[in-house]
């Protein structure tokens, strides 16, 4: 099987040289509401999105919201934040939705509307660009 | 508890207590777009070349071939690129109220390996009790393994079918009830999911190996019990399911009656690392069936695999293996083994193309080598979700 192996090894090749991922360089920061004085460890905002943990430390439920899949800070914020490309968070996501153990964050549209919608709900959790983060919601810092 | 274990002998009761509470979902409730229509398809195309002709094949297909799913007769012959075995289309609508406490989940599937026929697969009902209770009860999948939730969507799997010697059994489904257990311990994730019920499964797809691909069998797992347990911490996870039931079978629906029912237990246990683009993952499992002295077998089936996430790329490669033990030394039992290696290029942020390709080998006695043979698969697929 002389073709076989042929095919591994140009694959190997193909994959080597093509599978450079994009950077994108997007400085953004995680958001919560103002209201929201608990303890909030960055790991726990990662297993929310990741969709492992579901709750507050106080044990309300988390709300999240993300941002259009071709937007430049949600694709740093999977790359930097959750170590992982966009695609292989559809993956994740597909194995939520579709085991029926998780729903997915809400994704809206820009940075305003993920602000706003932190600033209405107590419970929330976002995360927008650096620029875009004013004294309405509470940062977390990285 | 009458209750339950009447609506778990009678479907069709439990199917109608879900249309009730989806009637009395709150209108205004599920007024607002509450409801998400997702979906997933797989176009699979594989190409079988053996090297060992099986000389007496009671199943009807032509071999050498090469099964990737048990649990659906999934099989892929020896004549020529074939499209059926594994390409399927599915959608799942979930329905909920403002407060997502309480939703009803539905999936449909149209599998190629059955003409297309368009089969129910899911239809349940959930109620968020607490952060960390729920209740469902409905049609849903069995919980043997680490896969068995999302063993039809190839867009979440790594391979372009799962390894066959440990997924794919002759139930993969139930109709009953099930308590979902999720505390939020700080870095520490615990799951564990108590569920009860019973299933049937007509012409069920596993036996077509035995008994030809146009057999009309009848299995009945009434009684199922079971518990799963998960613990996660950073990227290890470990997991133990425990289900006991009793099995009954009629192996030709013209002619045989159907069998007394004898028990069944399955024990499955797993550990599974995700780690800076690593991924790794070993499972066990062990179904007893308990058919009185001599006559007692056991399946013994495992699965390692590892994989690595570049980029786009993800390539993984697995070994799994399957051996059946009876308590009657003199009885021949089958074994097999499957290698393989696979390659994922992720096309889109929802589709993906992979390439596989897997070695079965057929360790079986002499006199059962007839049923399977030494094959390899050259599988291609195409999988996206919506």
């Amino acid at each position: 099987m002389n073709w076989i192996k042929a095919l591994l090894a140009l694959s190997l090749a193909f994959i080597l040289v093509a599978a450079n991922p994009m950077r994108a360089s997007e400085k953004f920061v995680v958001i919560v509401n103002k209201e929201n004085n608990q303890v909030v460890e960055l790991a726990l905002v990662s297993r929310i999105y990741m969709g492992t943990s579901r709750s507050w430390p106080d044990g309300t439920g988390a709300i999240a919201y993300d941002l259009p899949e071709e937007d430049d800070v949600r694709i740093a914020f999977s790359r930097d934040f959750l170590n992982r490309t966009v695609a292989n968070m559809r993956i994740v996501w597909s194995q939520n939705i579709f085991s029926g153990r998780a729903i997915p964050p809400k994704k809206l549209n820009s940075d305003l509307e993920v602000k706003n919608s932190v600033v209405a709900h107590k419970n929330a959790v976002g995360y927008i660009r650096a620029s875009q983060v004013d004294d309405s919601v509470r940062v977390i810092e990285r | 508890m009458v209750n339950t274990l009447l609506l778990m002998s009678f479907p069709p009761l439990l199917s109608l207590l879900i249309l009730i509470g989806a009637t009395f979902l709150p209108l205004p409730a599920i007024a607002q777009q509450n409801y998400e229509l997702s979906g997933f398809a797989s176009a699979t195309l594989g190409k079988v070349t053996g090297k060992t002709k099986p000389t007496d094949n009671p199943s009807g297909y032509a071999c050498p071939c090469f099964w990737s799913d048990y649990g659906q007769g999934s099989v892929y012959e020896s004549s020529g690129l074939q499209f059926k075995p594994q390409s399927k289309v599915a959608a799942q609508l979930r329905v909920f109220t403002n407060d997502q406490k309480f939703y009803l989940t539905g999936q449909v599937i149209s599998r190629a390996v059955n003409n297309g026929k368009v089969n129910l697969e899911w239809l349940y009902m959930s109620a968020e009790l607490n952060s960390s209770l729920t209740v469902q009860a409905g049609k849903q999948r069995l919980p043997l393994l680490q896969f068995s939730d999302v063993q039809d969507v190839g867009y979440s799997l790594p391979w372009t079918h799962l390894p066959p010697q440990l997924y794919g059994w002759e139930t993969v489904n139930y109709q009953g009830a099930n308590l979902r257990w999720r505390p939020e311990l700080a870095e520490v994730q615990v799951a564990t999911n108590w569920f009860l019920g019973n299933n049937r499964t007509n012409d069920t797809p596993y036996f077509r190996a035995n008994f030809g691909k146009n057999s009309i069998t009848d299995t009945r797992w009434g009684q199922i019990r079971g518990l799963e347990a998960k613990i996660s911490y950073g990227g290890v996870s470990a997991r133990l399911m425990a289900l006991n039931t009793r099995a009954q079978y009629e192996y030709d629906r013209n002619s045989s009656t159907l069998t007394n029912p004898l028990p069944i237990r399955v024990r499955t246990m797993g550990i599974s690392v995700d780690k800076n683009n690593w991924f790794s993952g070993v499972e066990y499992l062990n179904m007893a069936h308990i058919n009185g002295g001599d006559k007692n077998t056991t399946d013994h089936a495992f699965l390692i695999h590892t994989g690595y996430r570049y980029g786009k790329f993800t390539p993984v490669i697995s070994y799994s293996s399957y051996r059946q033990k009876s308590a009657n030394p003199s009885e021949p039992a089958e074994s097999s083994n499957t290698a393989a290696v696979a390659l994922r290029y992720d096309y889109s942020n929802t589709s993906s193309f992979k390439f596989q390709l897997d070695r079965w080998r057929d360790t079986s006695p002499e006199d059962l080598k007839s049923f399977h043979g030494n094959s390899r698969l050259l599988s291609f697929s195409y999988e996206f979700i919506f």
